[in-house]
């Protein structure tokens, strides 16, 4: 976990339709987010909220790709952006 | 059997009528079906000049959030690209009119200082002391407080009768006791506060015992989180929410909460029942209960349109926008967007789930949305559990959808094997 001014970049696998494995970042603005929670509604395996309320990605998250787009432009408030690192 | 007392049926079905004189503001007499206008419309513009109601040939002066507001330029978007970012534009896009015209002393009285109307940083931080009680987290807190007994209570009500109208006798009461429930109001009172919904002072009268209460002993409600509530203002010192700040709060909520809930689960419950094979698949795996309830949200949200006040002179999406207007976002509209989903007009819960805007978006974004969720799926996968052979009453009339801006179905009558 990468921490720089309020966002916090995550790391993770997100497993892609045809089974390929790629390594994506999210990083999540702890400044915009509210905690609405619109996230967990789509990719209820990848995001969780700390005690303020705000979006975390859980380890292990389990969500395919497409959720997790839908996560991040669901976001009400922008707070998330997800960003291809490599393709394994 | 549940200890829970049940609300009288009668004066339920007063309080609950679509039909009342309250509702016929927000232009409760409407039967038409207002999407093959908004499709035609949304094909010749994004964004029209005029009021979403005058667009649809209704002619009455209906009352809404943004109305009437005789005196301001109106528009309406359409499109799903326009609704979404106005939604997200709380800059241009403002909440209140005294955001844009600081004089002003129109509009929706009683809610000048609410969540509602806020903006900006003091909307966050006002936001920010509620919404951890209303993330989905906590969704079962308030299941196992306040929903459970409730629906297992109505249910028990009509177990043996082998019939039932759902709409009044059973969403209605749902949405209702919960928020009261959460106040520490008890459900023999119920009904007493539902009736001060349009009346927030009396609404008061309820909560000024309970809030001096809870500030001398908190208790497992929301009140004692609303009066434990502390934020941390630019200069570093602690303040917690006056009681008028929680009768505020604890108004809106009501009057935000109550009504939609109650009539997205009967629009959500009269979809399925009018599709026996949807039905029996989510009986039978109740993971697509969830889908269910979120395309019903799509495909007809209960409050179809609301408004924001412009601040700035905007070209938007095609049509300009001159500051001191009202725009009004046809979310109704834009969650049937063939751009985005196709075979829009179709109620179909198979479909890959995609974000809508039945809550809104931007900073305003509802905040009880995971609470009205889990209402309706606590509600319905209840019905689903314990009436053997749902269906719809074949002799009775089927369930319609009714309504400009508040939209609901007016009876669910159904029978089952008792």
């Amino acid at each position: 976990m990468l921490i720089s001014q309020g966002v916090i970049s995550f790391i993770l696998n997100l497993f892609l339709l045809e089974d390929d494995v790629a390594t994506w970042s999210i990083d999540i603005d702890r400044e915009s987010c509210i905690g609405s929670g619109v996230c967990l509604v789509y990719a209820p395996n990848t995001f969780a909220h700390d005690d303020d309320a705000k979006a975390v990605v859980v380890d292990g998250a389990t969500d395919d790709l497409e959720s997790v787009q839908n996560a991040v432009q669901g976001c009400p408030t922008r707070a998330l952006r997800l960003i291809v690192e490599e393709e394994v | 059997m549940s200890e829970q007392p049940v609300l009288d049926r009668g004066r339920m079905r007063e309080l609950f009528d679509l039909r009342n004189s309250i509702v016929m503001f927000t232009g409760g007499n409407y039967t038409d079906d207002p999407y093959p206008i908004w499709h035609e419309l949304r094909e010749q513009a994004a964004v029209h000049p005029g009021t979403p109601h005058e667009l649809n040939g209704i002619e009455d002066d209906l009352f809404f959030h943004g109305l009437p507001f005789p005196e301001w330029p109106h528009f309406t978007a359409f499109s799903w690209a326009a609704c979404d970012e106005a939604y997200r534009d709380d800059v241009v896009f403002t909440s209140s009119a005294t955001a844009v015209d600081p004089e002003y002393e129109g509009g929706l009285r009683g809610y000048e200082s609410s969540l509602l109307t806020m903006g900006g940083a003091e909307h966050r931080r006002y936001r920010s002391l509620v919404q951890p009680s209303f993330v989905p987290a906590k969704a079962q807190w308030w299941i196992a407080n306040w929903m459970q007994a409730t629906v297992d209570a109505l249910i028990d009500a009509i177990l043996e009768e082998g019939r039932a109208e759902l709409n009044v006798d059973f969403c209605a009461a749902i949405p209702l006791i919960t928020i009261t429930g959460s106040f520490g109001i008890p459900v023999d009172q119920a009904l007493d506060v539902r009736e001060t919904v349009s009346e927030p002072k009396r609404m008061v009268e309820f909560l000024v015992p309970i809030v001096e209460a809870r500030r001398n002993q908190p208790a497992d409600d929301l009140i004692s989180v609303l009066v434990e509530a502390e934020y941390t203002d630019e200069n570093g010192k602690t303040h917690r929410l006056s009681d008028r700040e929680i009768y505020s709060f604890a108004t809106l909520l009501l009057a935000a909460g109550s009504g939609t809930t109650w009539k997205q689960m009967g629009i959500t419950l009269a979809a399925l029942l009018q599709r026996p094979d949807v039905l029996a698949a989510v009986r039978d795996d109740r993971s697509l209960l969830k889908p269910a309830i979120e395309e019903s949200l799509r495909w007809m949200p209960t409050d179809p349109a609301f408004a924001r006040w412009v601040a700035e002179d905007i070209d938007f999406h095609g049509t300009h926008i001159p500051r001191g207007s009202i725009l009004h976002i046809n979310l109704g509209a834009a969650n049937r967007d063939p751009s985005r989903w196709d075979r829009p007009d179709e109620y179909d819960i198979y479909r890959s789930l995609k974000p809508s805007l039945a809550f809104g978006s931007g900073p305003h974004v509802c905040l009880g949305m995971h609470v009205a969720r889990a209402e309706m799926t606590t509600g319905i996968g209840a019905l689903l559990d314990r009436l053997p052979n749902l269906r719809l009453d074949p002799d009775a009339e089927p369930p319609r959808p009714l309504g400009f801006y508040e939209r609901g179905v007016m009876e669910i009558p159904v029978v089952f094997d008792a």
